[in-house]
């Protein structure tokens, strides 16, 4: 299999990384590098980690998830792992990861809300949070 | 006639071999034949024609792998058992057989190596049984137990977002098991955010009950959904605490209702109570 890319994605604040390949050690290594540059570049304050394609899983990959999650943690950007199979995480748990410290959801769609919670309670007082949770709430 | 034991000893050692031709022979339910090293029929029963529908003369000689599947042929089953037997001096099994229409039953066989004085091995003695109707029983118990499992771990919608999975009766592994994938299924399938599990049915638990609820809720949690545990009996929680099960990152709520009341809670919805009957007055 020639070694492809996981795509990145920038959602405004947020930066998207879906997985939907069989993910190889290789695969995860150059995502956990490349993720964490993009962080850096684009100053994202939080990282949707969309893992639903991700059929089958090992203790690298287990460990893989904590580590991104806490390498965009500690430069500001919270990881939110969402669509997490069953056999997965009853797979994980098995193993024994059972990524403490790691914030997920159940899919993307609630993976951004609860980034946009936690994002928008971070920066309270923050005059630019406050003007945008206004907008939002004024646009429902 | 009196006094037969004496009797016995008295017989010639032809007389004895007799009767014992006789017991095998005319044995009725357990099919007794020899089979020679490589595998092959030397001798058979009545109890043997009566099971497998071979005659004596279309037996003798032929591989006793003529009883077995095809998929068992294929997997070389008999000489794995052959094996087993010369090896151990004994292979105890069950499975599928083959009569000579084609119609299968279930066996229970002993096949035990037979070795002559230095050691050698000379044959094997094969004894088996028409288990069938055990197998059937066996089955019939088996989808009853799968049917009972079925109908005591329903995961229902209680609102939007919210599981409740109550759990009647004592758990087992096996059970908690399929508790522990339904619930992650219907999590999926619904979308839901909390689970609620009211254990106010549930009797006793043991250590592995307690690993595999606790599993069940990492792995809940993993997916990014949340559970609660209700109704847990003061039995349960003593023994809970006394196996050492850390329960300090579970919500626990004393009644399906107060576990309700969170549920709500942590979606941000809560019960109130309506003012129109008071409009009304």
């Amino acid at each position: 299999m020639s070694v492809e890319r996981i795509p990145i994605l920038k959602m405004g604040e947020f930066l998207l990384v879906s997985i939907q390949t069989e993910l190889d050690d290789r695969l995860a290594v150059n995502l956990q590098k490349e993720l964490t540059a993009r962080v850096a570049e684009t100053g994202a304050r939080g990282v949707l980690l969309d893992i639903s394609g991700l059929d089958i899983v090992d203790s690298f990959l287990g460990r893989m998830i904590s580590t991104i999650a806490e390498m965009t943690r500690i430069m500001d950007a919270e990881t939110v792992v969402v669509g997490m199979k069953p056999a997965i995480a009853i797979t994980l748990v098995e193993m024994g990861l059972t990524l403490p410290g790691v914030v997920t959801a159940l899919n993307v769609e609630k993976g951004m809300e609860l980034l946009r919670a936690r994002t928008r309670a971070s920066g309270e007082g923050d005059g630019i949070h406050s003007l945008s949770t206004y907008h939002t709430a004024g646009h429902q | 006639m009196s006094n037969p034991k004496p009797a016995m000893v008295r017989r010639s050692g032809e007389e004895t071999a007799e009767r014992y031709r006789m017991l095998i022979e005319q044995s009725d339910d357990l099919a007794i034949y020899l089979l020679s090293p490589s595998g092959h029929i030397e001798t058979w029963n009545k109890a043997a024609e009566k099971l497998k529908q071979y005659k004596a003369q279309e037996v003798i000689g032929k591989h006793l792998s003529i009883f077995y599947t095809k998929e068992d042929q294929e997997r070389k089953l008999v000489e794995k058992e052959l094996e087993e037997a010369a090896q151990t001096g004994k292979f105890e099994g069950s499975g599928w057989r083959v009569r000579k229409d084609g119609s299968r039953y279930w066996a229970d066989v002993i096949i035990s190596a037979l070795r002559d004085d230095d050691g050698k091995l000379i044959g094997f003695a094969k004894v088996s049984r028409d288990a069938s109707e055990r197998k059937r029983q066996e089955e019939i118990i088996e989808q009853q137990k799968q049917d009972l499992i079925e109908l005591s771990t329903p995961v229902m919608q209680l609102w939007e977002g919210i599981l409740v999975l109550p759990i009647i009766g004592t758990l087992d592994s096996q059970r908690s098991q399929v508790v522990m994938e339904r619930l992650l299924e219907a999590i999926v399938s619904t979308g839901s955010e909390v689970a609620i599990l009211d254990v106010s049915g549930v009797p006793t638990v043991d250590t592995m009950v307690a690993q595999h609820l606790m599993k069940t809720m990492e792995a809940a949690k993993l997916m990014g959904a949340e559970c609660i545990i209700s109704g847990i009996r003061p039995e349960i929680a003593q023994t809970m605490v006394h196996l050492g099960i850390d329960l300090s990152t579970v919500k626990t709520r004393s009644t399906l209702a107060r576990g309700l009341e969170e549920a709500l809670r942590t979606r941000q919805l809560a019960i109130v109570k309506s003012s129109r009957g008071e409009g009304a007055k």
